[in-house]
């Protein structure tokens, strides 16, 4: 018998999808219906670029600083290229000129480490208790006793968010390795050690069951749709989307 | 109500020649046959100039309903006599329709003339009666029909014809009935979505919700080749998108 997540085409979860469902349902949904804000924004693009090169770093800790710099501007500048959306001039610059304090940091941090990773942006693949479709994952770094992921934050955190604490637990569930946060500021880098992996597993099969009951009402996404309302506010919502929410949930006619 | 006597004569004249008028128009998204209005006015103006009588639509009053998905329009069809005599009572008939944009207006004079010479000369066509026709999906139809015109098409009557042929909003994505699932005022949700649903299809469905999408697919195609306020960078990468929803082969199946 297909289940509800087959039923709408979902062949896997991920904790991101996941995270996405607890933070913004109306989003996750629209999500799976296929509709998605394809263009990410200028700090999505200095993420990218900044963990890349933080990654080049902790394999070959004799990369200069230079070097990884101009491969994660690189990488943005593709990204920028990429872009249909008009954005502005402004905020791109802001992002591009702290790419390069960004790279510093993560790069000295994971020198600091001493260890070599054995892999990075590996896949995992695991099945939790009564949910129907597998968990796939990526992690960052594999070293031989942690699994590590890496975080590019505009504002520093004093503490792990429960969003990435389920995230680093699926890694850790999957690899049997000690789940570890590395958050990358401008100016420092913080790494948390991910505690209480089961709970935050198991945190992510009741996410996964809220959404698959929401699933289960209807064959029609956008009939599941409307068992939830958008909060348009958050920034997770970009143009596509937010036309899109407009229409599906009709928000400009009474 | 008084008719002139040299209407209700030139009337009489003209029913009495009628003969049946044959379907000649597929409607390709509700799957069945209809008379044009160009085969209207090809069998019935001969017999209306024979009897010298003339028959003037005037739109009295047009309306959008409250959701945005069906206009309302309503029609008087003044009857005149060549040598000026006017029937002082013109005939009135409102339709309701699916609102596709600004051609809806044209579609739904077509339907409210098709609907006055039918039944004003008594032509047979063998439309099927709204009757005779299965109840309609409550969430595809517009709010309460005012009279049988109107139920006759919403219900996917006679004149249910869809629009192609206007720019811009709204994009619709098509179920693979060839039902409107779902209309959009941006480009970028209708392309995403509709890609998201042809990939997921498998088999026989996926090729119907092929065919019931092309059309549109094909106009929004042509719109962004001429739509003078996009970027080239962003036609480009628009008309990419628009390539990829439906893969080469899959198309050619489907076609």
């Amino acid at each position: 018998m297909t289940n509800a997540f087959e039923t709408h085409g979902i062949g896997y979860l991920s904790p991101s999808k996941l995270n996405q469902w607890i933070t913004q349902p109306a989003l996750c949904l629209l999500n799976i219906a296929g509709i998605r804000d394809e263009i990410a924004s200028p700090a999505a693009w200095r993420g990218q670029g900044a963990d890349r090169a933080a990654a080049k770093a902790a394999f070959d800790p004799s990369v200069a600083d230079d070097d990884l710099i101009t491969l994660a501007e690189q990488i943005f500048a593709d990204k920028q290229s990429q872009s249909i959306d008009e954005i502005p001039e402004d905020k791109i610059d802001k992002e591009r000129k702290a790419l390069a304090d960004y790279v510093r940091n993560a790069a000295q941090f994971y020198r600091d480490l001493g260890e070599e990773p054995e892999s990075d942006q590996g896949k995992v693949t695991v099945m939790l208790e009564d949910i129907p479709v597998p968990f796939i994952g990526y992690y960052d770094l594999l070293y031989h006793d942690k699994v590590r992921d890496t975080k590019t934050v505009g504002r520093m955190v004093s503490s792990l968010t429960a969003a990435a604490s389920r995230q680093a637990s699926l890694y850790a569930h999957a690899t049997k390795r000690e789940p570890w946060i590395d958050y990358v500021g401008k100016k420092e880098v913080r790494a948390f050690r991910v505690e209480r992996v089961d709970y935050w597993t198991h945190q992510l099969v009741l996410a996964a069951k809220s959404l698959e009951r929401v699933l289960s009402h209807s064959d029609d996404i956008l009939e599941c749709c409307q068992m939830v309302y958008p909060d348009l506010d958050h920034w997770m919502w970009g143009d596509t989307t937010r036309a899109a929410a407009s229409d599906i949930w009709n928000m400009e006619n009474k | 109500m008084t008719c002139p006597k040299v209407i209700s004569n030139a009337l009489y004249q003209v029913q009495s020649r009628v003969t049946r008028l044959v379907h000649d128009s597929q409607n390709q998204f509700a799957n069945y046959q209809y008379v044009s209005i160009d085969a209207y006015y090809e069998a019935v103006r001969p017999w209306l100039n024979e009897a010298g009588l003339l028959l003037i639509p005037n739109e009295r009053e047009a309306q959008i309903s409250p959701d945005g998905k069906t206009q309302k329009v309503v029609f008087d069809f003044i009857v005149m006599h060549k040598d000026g005599e006017v029937w002082d009572t013109p005939i009135q008939r409102t339709v309701y329709l699916p609102y596709t944009g600004a051609q809806s207006s044209g579609s739904a004079l077509s339907y409210a003339e098709k609907f006055v010479m039918r039944t004003l000369f008594k032509i047979p066509t063998g439309e099927t009666e709204v009757e005779a026709q299965p109840p309609a999906n409550p969430a595809q139809t517009a709010p309460p029909a005012q009279d049988a015109d109107a139920m006759a098409t919403v219900r996917g009557g006679q004149d249910a014809e869809l629009d192609f042929d206007y720019s811009g909003a709204p994009y619709r994505i098509f179920n693979a009935d060839k039902g409107v699932k779902q209309t959009f005022s941006d480009i970028r949700p209708w392309g995403t979505m509709l890609k998201n649903m042809i990939h997921k299809a498998n088999g026989n469905a996926k090729a119907k919700l092929i065919k019931a999408n092309e059309a549109e697919i094909e106009r929004v195609r042509s719109d962004v080749q001429i739509d003078q306020s996009l970027t080239e960078k962003a036609r480009n990468t628009l008309s990419a998108s628009l390539e990829s929803i439906i893969p080469s082969e899959e198309s050619n199946d489907a076609s």
